[in-house]
């Protein structure tokens, strides 16, 4: 019976293999990818905007709260709770009281562990303290191991600014959609006049 | 000499049997992962729609087969065993509902986090009393194990109902080497070997599908569907992988109810009340089991109009309910260890 102690040991280290993974360093940012792109010219619009479909950037969307279906919007499609990704998301605020549970019930869990093992007799009941010993170690020496340091500084790489010529020089909406796999930019009448104008030479200081 | 002989025959056609069951698990397997890599979405509808009502009566039909005609000592565990099942399924239905009401004061963190803790508390219970009626074994690490799963439980609420989405496909599978062990012990290496399939397919998915594009469906019931699959809360793989997984698991453990336990755990046809304990002791007993099996049959042709006429609400509503038959599985299985 003591396969069951070393399967949740087991799992449960590898559940915080990835906190390890990622203790100090930021996942890496996803590669860049060739998309389709379309630049459009509408003469009754009231600005430019750049629309993004969502699939595009692999948004996430919690479930409608209280759960269900979610709620169908104009076309037929859901009405969702859409959460920012990247820098502009903001981690909630842990709830506390539920990291102080978490903690006496791991205590009551290795107590109870112990007075299991050291209930039983025999050898089994002896390697079964051992391991209880080492895994508590392991898991001592983890709490430790991630109370660390920031990243070691990158160094710094000289890289030559090259200044393009500026073909446009203004203020957009940045829309998101369902659906779709090309990325519009869509002109208002000023800004494509100041296009055909042709490009600004590059402001360097 | 012609005993040897007819053992040697018999010993080959068990062997046989054992094997074309094993090969039935593997075909229903890499049927359900071709399909549900191939479209996700339109065969999670479509094998929830065609399943989830009759899988649930012919696993009704198969723990009526194999509960005991009198709970005798074991009345306790049988008594919390239904406080639960009824208990836990209430609670569960009744949280969407009061997160929606504005005056909440509890999270749905808090909320779900609750739940499962007291789900763990119950299993353990459970098992402890288990462990002390017979055949008895060393229940002592119920209880370190039952403390450890609710300290994960507590650092991340939502991970553990996750995990039960994709781990109750499972118990079927378990269940059914429950069985063979029971009724047909020379099968279960040939069992054991198909069951390989289920994790090399599971990784076949994770390395085509891992970093697919994202599901397409924009319409609530697509939305359903992925959320379900837990695609809100494992932004690392694409979603395409996470609801193809979980319709696959969903695929074979409904291949495993519908077909495979029929054929091998039922000791009769399926409305043959003969094979059932308690329709054995007569009178009321036997006219409950059968309205109780067919009132499960109307229960399917309800649902399957239902699905026709508003699949989404249908689907939410019939995972919610369906809790039940995950929590009932738990204790029959308990009885079967």
């Amino acid at each position: 019976m003591r396969y069951p102690l070393l399967t949740v040991f087991a799992v449960f280290g590898l559940g915080l293999v990835p906190h390890v993974a990622f203790a100090d360093l930021a996942p890496p940012p996803p590669a860049a990818k060739e998309v389709k792109f379309v630049v459009e010219v509408d003469e009754k619009a009231k600005g430019s905007k750049l629309i993004v479909p969502q699939t595009l950037v692999n948004p996430r969307f919690r479930p409608a709260p209280g759960g269900g279906v979610p709620k169908e919007g104009n076309g037929g499609l859901a009405v969702l709770e859409y959460e920012v990704e990247g820098d502009a998301a903001v981690e909630p605020a842990r709830n506390r009281n539920h990291l102080m549970i978490a903690g006496v019930a791991f205590t009551l869990a290795l107590g109870l562990g112990g007075i299991w093992i050291v209930r039983r007799t025999g050898r089994s009941g002896a390697r079964g303290l051992a391991l209880l010993v080492a895994a508590g170690g392991v898991l001592a020496v983890s709490t430790v191991v991630w109370a660390n340091a920031g990243p070691p500084p990158k160094p710094k790489e000289k890289k030559e600014v090259m200044l393009l010529p500026v073909a446009f020089d203004g203020k957009l909406t940045l829309e998101m959609v369902r659906g779709g796999d090309t990325i519009k930019l869509v002109l208002d009448k000023e800004a494509y006049d100041a296009i055909k104008t042709g490009p600004k030479k590059p402001e360097g200081k | 000499m012609s005993s040897s002989f007819g053992e040697a025959v018999g010993l080959h056609a068990k062997r046989d049997s054992g094997a074309l069951l094993a090969a039935s698990l593997v075909v229903i397997a890499i049927a359900s992962a071709l399909l549900a890599g191939w479209m996700p979405i339109a065969f999670s509808i479509a094998t929830v729609f065609l399943f989830a009502g009759p899988h649930n009566w012919c696993e009704a039909r198969y723990i009526l087969g194999r509960l005991p005609a009198r709970a005798g000592k074991l009345w306790g565990f049988f008594t919390l065993s239904f406080v639960g099942i009824v208990g836990l399924t209430a609670a569960f239905a009744y949280i969407p509902s009061y997160l929606q009401n504005t005056s909440e004061v509890l999270e749905a963190d808090t909320l779900y986090g609750v739940w499962n803790s007291a789900f763990v508390l119950w299993i353990a219970t459970l098992i402890w009393m288990r462990s002390r009626t017979n055949p008895r074994f060393d229940g002592g690490w119920v209880w370190p194990v039952a403390f450890f799963l609710l300290a994960g439980i507590w650092l991340h609420p939502f991970a553990f109902s996750i995990a039960i989405v994709y781990l109750h496909p499972l118990m079927a599978l378990w269940l059914l080497d429950r069985e063979l062990r029971r009724s047909h012990p020379d099968w279960r290496p040939a069992y054991h070997a198909g069951l390989l399939v289920v994790p090399l397919l599971l990784i076949v998915l994770f390395w085509q599908l891992h970093d697919a594009p994202v599901l397409p469906g924009d319409d609530p019931v697509s939305l359903a569907i992925q959320q379900h699959a837990g695609d809100w809360i494992l932004t690392s793989v694409s979603n395409h992988f996470l609801v193809a997984a979980h319709t696959f698991l969903e695929t074979v453990h409904y291949g495993v109810w519908v077909i495979l336990i029929p054929l091998i755990g039922y000791r009769s046809k399926p409305w043959e009340l003969n094979t059932i304990p308690a329709a054995r002791r007569g009178g009321a007993w036997r006219r409950g089991v059968m309205i109780l099996l067919l009132f499960g049959l109307l229960i399917v042709a309800v649902l399957w109009a239902c699905f026709l006429m508003d699949y989404g609400t249908t689907r939410y509503i019939y995972f919610v309910v369906a809790l039940l038959h995950v929590l009932a599985e738990i204790p029959f299985f308990l009885r079967m260890i």
